[in-house]
């Protein structure tokens, strides 16, 4: 009679407990565990515990959710994370029960929880801005969703952050029936600083560009002033908050935080390295040496390119120096010119707080080929440098965020690229250098690998 | 515009030297929106570092010193509050001690970035008995001092000089780069011929090192003759150079011999403002 569909990544030590729990219920006749190339046990464990467990081929909540409607056998569908353990006892009967009465086709599972700052800060008041009707939700966020695969099917999903609140909208937008129905407490993990950004960007973004198709590219005055507004204040509380920082570490990536190239790497694992060698002998432009490379990685999955950069070993003591220059009241941030799908997948792994790089596009999880240069990277007349594409544009704008002196950063680079940046650092670190230039400008240079020497200069 | 000077420290004797000093120094606030400080030192080796406020609870002879300096820069800071039109602030503060002793633990204690002081016309006796002579100065506290006399009071630094011995002097390479960029400024590499490649070298290798900090345009010179400090001067001169960039090196010394037990450096000698960097940071250390 009913189907539960349960998107997981990286799930084992729950994943059993919540299959469990769905099968016990006499409604559910069938449990899908779709999963998303999980690097532990969960699709053993699932297995086991009685779920019809698919692969995901692409990565990305929405793209496993459609899979798992596609080979659901009941019309009636129940999405539940595989990361909350336990569920309240009546979870899956009050999702339901709006559905088999046919008092709705769509059901927004509310819950009492100890986290939800994108839902107050982003979601709901853009949702009022956009969507008065659906001001009223409490969690326009949750996941725990239930509704008519009928009307699932009519629906294109986001791949991101943005997919929980698409569907809502896309109900509304459909004159679907929709009811929240409260399922009791959930003990739900607060998600890490450096996540709220993306999500707040991914649930603005599913938002907006829904409201903009909606009135046929338009977006008013009074809709881009109110968003505007709440933008400006939630900036002012922010700056303030981030000016208790005074001192910053940035890194370069390659060769100075990994222990090689990720491009160079690529190139050797998909056997583009004459090619790229010649780009870097005959183009001079910066730009368009960057779009050119970028062309080169079209087609690889994510899957693969982070894949690649696991491969590259680090410097040893990175995250111990990253630890303790935090516990030093630094700052820390990686400025590469290489892509953000690594850059940020570097920073979580050493415990860094930002990191800026360029922005690889990915369709469906794909590369499509193309990059977009932030704007960050690029000059202005308030540059210190007047580089027209370069990493001191985005140290000075790091600097300006986190309301720190250009003087009280450190910067570690390691190539001609990197003179700029270390020449205008407070201290410039020639780390592992080749380049002379590299090595006169800087402030300190350090020969061996290893970060243990920058603690000293903090 | 860059805020890398974020903090300016004009030592304050009370003469016409520390007003082309504070004048020099509003205009440099201006343009980098940073804070300037008035220090006045009392010279007294017997009492230690104190604050302007405790300085009524000393004895008699010395407080009424202190209190004539307290007054007066207080009367200062009120005249220059109000041509101080950035985001920066005048700061002023009354040391005891040795003058230099006491101006290197306030630059090094308060961060400043640079040291303004006014030279006066005949300055013999201030270069060789001062102890706050401006190469003891540069140092002592490794922060660039600029020495400003009445005529190099231009608001602007448009022709920057820069005389180059025989190693690349990266910090007088970046603060050039900096003020450049903010003043719009082209700044010139100059270096005597003595040996032709050497000289080409260097002023490539310094060039280069301009260009991958920034776009500023440089023009690069070989010079005649034999004392990098007069030749510099001379060419300085004839361009209408605003400013010079040295350092308290022996190659920056006037020639002669009455000059060279003087210690005459260039910024003596100047009409021109002179930016002293010391040497010793200048290059770095390998680790």
């Amino acid at each position: 009679m009913l189907t539960v569909i349960i998107p997981v990544l990286n799930e084992e030590k729950t994943i059993h407990n919540v299959v469990t729990f769905c099968l016990k219920n006499s409604l559910v006749t069938e449990v899908i565990v779709v999963d998303d190339k999980s690097e532990d046990n969960t699709v053993e464990i699932a297995r086991k515990a009685g779920a019809t467990v698919i692969i995901s081929e692409v990565r990305g909540k929405g793209i496993s959710m459609k899979d798992g409607i596609k080979i659901s056998r009941n019309e009636l569908l129940i999405f539940l994370d595989g990361d909350i353990d336990p569920y309240p006892e009546n979870t899956i009967a009050d999702l339901a029960k709006p559905l088999i009465d046919d008092e709705a086709d769509f059901i927004k599972g509310t819950f009492a929880r100890n986290a939800g700052r994108v839902t107050e800060l982003v979601a709901k008041p853009l949702l009022t801005i956009f969507y008065p009707g659906l001001s009223g939700f409490t969690q326009p966020l949750s996941g725990m969703i239930a509704g008519k695969k009928s009307f699932f099917d009519m629906i294109d999903f986001f791949n991101d952050y943005g997919v929980d609140i698409g569907i809502l909208i896309d109900m509304y937008l459909m004159q679907a029936r929709i009811k929240e129905v409260n399922i009791g407490y959930i003990e739900n993990k607060s998600k890490p600083w450096e996540a709220l950004g993306k999500m707040s960007k991914e649930v603005s973004k599913a938002i907006i560009s829904r409201s903009q198709r909606r009135q046929s590219g338009q977006i008013n005055e009074e809709e881009i002033h109110s968003v505007e507004t709440i933008n400006r204040e939630m900036n002012k509380i922010l700056r303030e908050k981030l000016s208790v920082f005074h001192k910053m570490v940035i890194w370069d990536m390659d060769d100075t935080i990994l222990k090689g190239r990720f491009i160079d790497e690529c190139a050797r694992i998909y056997g583009f390295t004459a090619k790229l060698e010649d780009l870097r002998s005959k183009e001079k432009d910066p730009i368009i040496l960057t779009k050119r490379i970028a062309l080169l990685l079209e087609g690889r999955t994510m899957d693969e390119l982070l894949q690649v950069a696991g491969q590259i070993a680090m410097v040893e003591d990175i995250k111990e120096v990253v630890k303790e220059l935090k516990k030093k009241g630094y700052i820390t941030g990686i400025i590469s010119h290489s892509y953000s799908l690594i850059t940020n997948y570097l920073r979580q792994k050493i415990g860094a707080d930002f990191s800026y790089a360029n922005q690889l596009e990915f369709f469906d999880g794909i590369a499509t080929g193309e990059v977009n240069l932030p704007s960050y990277f690029f000059g202005s007349p308030e540059s210190v440098c007047g580089h027209a594409y370069c990493k001191t544009n985005a140290l000075q704008y790091a600097c300006e965020k986190y309301n720190v002196p250009l003087k009280n950063c450190i910067v570690a680079g390691d190539n001609s690229d990197d003179r700029c940046i270390v020449g205008h650092a407070g201290k410039g670190i020639a780390f592992c250098s080749k380049d002379e230039l590299l090595n006169t400008i800087a402030f300190r240079n350090i020969q061996e690998s290893s970060f243990q020497s920058l603690l000293s200069l903090a | 515009m860059p805020k890398t000077f974020y903090n300016l420290l004009v030592p304050v004797d009370f003469t016409v030297k520390s007003k082309w000093a504070i004048s020099k120094a509003i205009d440099l606030a201006n343009n980098f929106n940073c804070n300037i400080h008035l220090v006045h030192v009392v010279s007294s080796e017997i009492f230690p570092f104190i604050p302007i406020e405790a300085s009524s609870i000393f004895p008699y002879d010395i407080a009424i010193d202190l209190d004539n300096a307290r007054v007066k820069l207080e009367a200062m800071r009120d005249t220059y509050r109000h041509h101080i039109c950035g985001g920066g602030s005048i700061e002023i503060s009354l040391l005891q001690g040795n003058k230099s002793e006491q101006l290197a633990k306030y630059i090094e204690q308060y961060e400043m970035d640079l040291v303004v002081v006014g030279l006066s016309r005949f300055n013999l006796i201030h270069r060789v008995l001062s102890s706050v002579s401006i190469s003891k100065l540069a140092r002592k506290t490794n922060v660039p001092v600029l020495a400003i006399r009445s005529s190099g009071l231009v608001s602007h630094f448009k022709k920057i000089v820069l005389p180059l011995t025989s190693e690349i002097p990266v910090r007088r390479l970046q603060l050039a780069t900096m003020m450049a960029r903010s003043y719009r400024s082209t700044v010139y590499l100059v270096s005597l011929r003595k040996d032709a490649n050497a000289t080409e070298n260097i002023l490539n290798k310094a060039l280069e090192v301009i260009q991958s900090l920034s776009t500023i345009p440089v023009q690069c010179f070989m010079l005649e003759g034999k004392n990098l400090a007069k030749s510099t001067l001379e060419f300085s001169k004839r361009i209408n150079a605003d400013l010079i960039m040295a350092n308290p090196l022996t190659e920056f010394i006037m020639p002669g011999f009455w000059n060279k037990l003087t210690r005459k450096l260039l910024s003596y000698d100047s009409k021109i403002p002179v930016i002293t960097i010391d040497k010793n940071v200048e290059s770095n250390p390998v680790n």
